[in-house]
């Protein structure tokens, strides 16, 4: 045994590891397993789940129809004065909690106006921001603090969205719902009333609920 | 090297190429439709009502629903809270013992075995592993990021959602960075302080088209010294450069993309303890640490239906530290593949396969690894089956990892888990694993040499790794329970029991004239212990939280074993910690969140126990700018909470802080 003086760094008999003789297992082992991946990544990728991938194809996604009816409830809702710093300020629109649209909404909104102005997309993290927006959509990630949400904000006039299903109960103004695969809407009159909006018969009278307070 | 590689990029460009085709048969039959998104854009109200959509199963599990003890770190804790780095934020967990080693070195660990180089834990960031395979554990004070831009850390306690890596042994931490949707604009976050003297960021996120976001970042730390034990200056200061970007990509509708990048420049001095051959045996001695890593990581998530999703991921990661001890280099290619499918209305079914090549050269100095360079390879897949046994009431998870690695083979990695929802107020969830710590370079090739304080005197001691070291098995038992009694109040509960063996001892090879000593395999012990978490939103402005953790570790060396000194580790995690804190929103534009933590004595290395209290202020004068004041370690001057390990750095606290930070977004 060696004195730990007498150790050089380096030194090949200092490790009491035997040789293997590794390096022509690891190439045949790498590429087995890089056919192996490119082999699984195909079946993955290519092969459909089942039938319903057509459909999917052809059919739009729930998002994809919540962004482009967020687009309309924008063109038929009028704000106060007070809402925009100047004439060209855009619509802000907020996205509270995790975002379901993903791209598609800003897709939806990219180019076009409303009244004239923009519509910005904006991913909101803090609740403190929220104040800021014309439109919140509130995600159904926040489902269970939607009171705390909507009460921060009620002093400002935000048309405020949801897709969870107390959110008209609870203050809020247009709630999304799905009813056999279609898209639908609900719509709470007073909250809008009391924050200073105008939202046009027009979509009230296509909701679900016409307007009136839902039956408990 | 260059041949793998070259293999990877074939790979890369042949799925490329497939995933394109797939996508152009796809808006092919949608070309009939029209454009994409814009034929249904004109569309009105009560066009719109008529459509049918689908639905991507959203399966994506509620936390608060899971089989496992899960706690998460969100954006919003990040922000509030005082801790300015990673391992500071990772305190408020349940069940991790997170210890500040000296101003660079952290300890961090859960249910137990907690060291400088803790090897237990398994840690990604966006699914790229942190692990470093050399010493099997993580460097922390070389993982940083601009906080404000961590979606959220979530931690898992106990081994095998088994869709993790290899070595989740004992936990998971997966620290997830924002999409660069949600981080647009120009944001600049300044502090200065007493301990961290300085840590500045700046990043600025943009779009380039209407389906192109994009994020870049620059960040700099400095931190000062800390003092040691014994008193005086530990001479461990040092600063850090670190940049970076993000992409991410629509490329349709169906498939997103992301590329993303990071690079630093650590530098930084530790004072540390090396065995000399004659009295006094040691000496000390000022070490200068260079470190710089820099990573790229391409991530493809493809749509395929309403009921199945996959996952492509590729990264590339760089390590370079320079030291007196052993410099290191090392390079990691990584590709992986998961696919997510609906079985019927029952199962959810994913599966994945990896592979991973790691090249590591070192240049042999005090300690040393032979041979100098190598490249490890390791092949894993795993598989998982959510089945739904009573819809909304009894669910079982199935599943299992399976590795092969160049040092122990082929590793079988199963788990069992189960999910009751009797009430919407209450879940109860079970589970059995097996999980395996696959060895480290150093205790497989590896010498170190150290010197270990017995009375009076410092005695030398070399420790060589051994070729049939094993890996390490955990058998865990776990149990957990929430409660949702009213809406403002949330309780979790869990409850473990881990079985060991094959734990790492060291067996003496001969005393005299020096001690020599050789990692062999030959401990085992169990663990035991709960951790509750608690959530309660007092008023609407005023949140209240509360965790404490238990632990009990024994460990035992085997009948056949002459190691004196392994056993002692199991004092080295505290039996106890409990932290409270509270959030309170004063105006619209005042916070004050304050928070104190208690953490049990660690008698292994004489460390007492000890209670902390942080607190932060933050002011909002104007939109866009935050001011906040906040302090550290309150309730006394200085503090100790760990110790380095194999005695090689010397033992420091952990001091007072204050610090004045700004941010600003524009």
């Amino acid at each position: 045994m060696k004195l730990v003086s007498e150790i050089v760094p380096g030194d090949q008999e200092n490790s009491l590891s035997i040789g293997v003789d590794r390096d022509t297992l690891d190439k045949k082992k790498q590429y087995v397993s890089i056919l192996c991946i490119t082999f699984c990544i195909l079946i993955g990728g290519v092969v459909p789940g089942d039938d319903s991938v057509k459909k999917g194809f052809q059919a739009p996604s729930e998002y994809k129809v919540k962004s482009v009816y967020i687009y309309n409830f924008a063109k038929f809702t009028k704000w106060p004065k007070s809402s925009f710093e100047c004439d060209d300020s855009p619509i802000v629109l907020g996205i509270y909690g995790e975002d379901p649209f993903g791209g598609i909404i800003d897709k939806a909104v990219w180019n076009k106006k409303v009244h004239n102005r923009r519509i910005e997309v904006k991913r909101i993290k803090i609740l403190k921001d929220a104040g800021s927006c014309h439109i919140l959509f509130v995600s159904s990630s926040e489902k269970k603090k939607i009171d705390v949400i909507l009460s921060r904000i009620k002093e400002n006039s935000i048309l405020t969205v949801g897709e969870s299903e107390e959110f008209n109960q609870q203050g809020g103004m247009i709630n999304f719902l799905i009813e056999k695969k279609k898209v639908k809407f609900e719509i709470n009159v007073e909250a809008i009333k009391k924050s200073g909006l105008e939202v046009s018969s027009k979509v009230i009278k296509l909701s679900k609920n016409k307007g009136k307070r839902r039956k408990r | 090297m260059r041949k793998t590689f070259m293999s990877c990029v074939v790979l890369l460009v042949t799925t490329t190429f497939v995933f394109l085709r797939c996508s152009y048969t796809a808006s092919a039959q949608e070309v009939d439709s029209g454009d994409e998104i814009s034929d249904i854009t004109e569309m009105s109200i009560e066009e719109l009502m008529n459509i049918e959509v689908t639905s991507v199963s959203k399966k994506k599990e509620k936390l608060s629903e899971s089989s496992a003890a899960v706690f998460v770190i969100t954006q919003e804790d990040i922000r509030r809270s005082s801790a300015k780095t990673i391992p500071e934020l990772l305190r408020m967990v349940p069940g991790l013992h997170v210890a500040r080693i000296n101003a660079q070195a952290w300890a961090i660990s859960v249910r137990g075995f907690n060291g400088e180089f803790a090897n237990k834990l398994l840690v990604l960031m966006d699914g790229r592993s942190l692990y470093v395979p050399h010493f099997s554990g993580v460097y922390w004070q070389l993982q940083d990021f601009v906080l404000d831009d961590i979606e959220r850390i979530e931690v898992i306690r106990g081994p095998g959602a088994s869709v993790w890596g290899a070595n989740a042994v004992n936990g998971v931490i997966n620290i997830i960075t924002q999409n660069s949707r949600d981080t647009q604009g120009g944001l600049l976050n300044t502090l200065i302080g007493n301990e961290e003297k300085m840590i500045s960021s700046i990043r600025y996120g943009g779009q380039l088209d209407v389906s192109t976001w994009y994020r870049i970042y620059a960040k700099y730390s400095l931190r000062d010294n800390s003092v040691f034990r014994h008193d005086g200056s530990a001479e461990d200061s040092g600063d850090m450069f670190q940049g970076g970007f993000r992409f991410d990509i629509d490329i349709t509708e169906r498939d997103s993309m992301t590329l993303q990048g990071d690079s630093y420049d650590h530098d930084s001095a530790t004072t540390e303890q090396i065995p000399m051959p004659i009295p006094p045996f040691s000496r000390t001695f000022k070490d200068r640490v260079e470190a710089c890593g820099s990573n790229l990581l391409w991530r493809w998530n493809r749509v395929i239906s309403e009921t199945s999703s996959s996952t492509l991921q590729f990264y590339y990661d760089r390590l370079d530290i320079t030291n007196d001890i052993l410099p290191i280099v090392h390079d990691t290619i990584d590709l992986d593949f998961q696919h997510r499918v609906m079985l019927g209305s029952r199962h959810d079914f994913i599966w994945g396969v990896g592979y991973r090549t790691i090249r590591e050269d070192v240049d042999n100095a005090i300690f040393t690894i032979q041979p100098e360079s190598r490249r490890d390879n390791l092949l894993s897949a795993f598989v998982q089956d959510d089945i739904t046994l009573v819809e909304k009431l009894l669910e079982l998870t199935i599943g299992s990892k399976f590795e092969d690695n160049d040092y122990t083979g082929f590793e079988i990695q199963p788990t069992m888990r189960i999910l009751w929802k009797p009430h919407k107020h209450h879940n109860v969830w079970a589970a059995i694993s097996r999980a395996a710590r696959t060895p480290s370079t150093m205790e497989v090739d590896g010498r170190v040499t150290y010197v270990v304080p017995v009375g009076n005197f410092d005695v030398p001691i070399t420790a060589f790794g051994d070729d049939d070291y094993k890996s390490e098995y955990i058998d865990a038992y776990e149990v957990g329970y929430r409660m949702f009694p009213m809406k403002n109040l949330s309780l979790d509960f869990a409850t473990f029991y881990n079985a060991y063996d094959n734990l790492r001892s060291l067996e003496t090879v001969s005393l005299f004239p020096s001690i020599v000593l050789l990692s062999d395999n030959k401990m085992k012990g169990y663990t035991y212990g709960a951790e509750v978490a608690a959530d309660c939103m007092l008023l609407n402005w005023w949140r209240l939280r509360g965790a404490y953790s238990y632990l009990q570790m024994h460990l035992e060396p085997d009948s056949d074993s002459g190691d004196i000194f392994s056993e002692g580790t199991e004092d080295l995690s505290p039996h106890h910690q409990a932290h409270l804190w509270s959030s309170m929103d004063i105006t619209n534009d005042i916070e004050i969140d304050a928070g104190i933590r208690h953490v049990d004595r660690l008698p292994a290395i004489d460390v007492g126990s000890y209670t902390s209290f942080d607190l932060r202020l933050e002011w909002r004068p104007v939109k866009d700018l935050e001011i906040s004041i906040a302090g550290q370690n309150l309730l006394r001057n200085t503090h100790t909470e760990f110790d380095p390990e194999f005695g090689i750095g010397m033992p420091s606290k952990v001091e007072r802080s204050v610090y004045l930070q700004l941010r600003w977004r524009f």
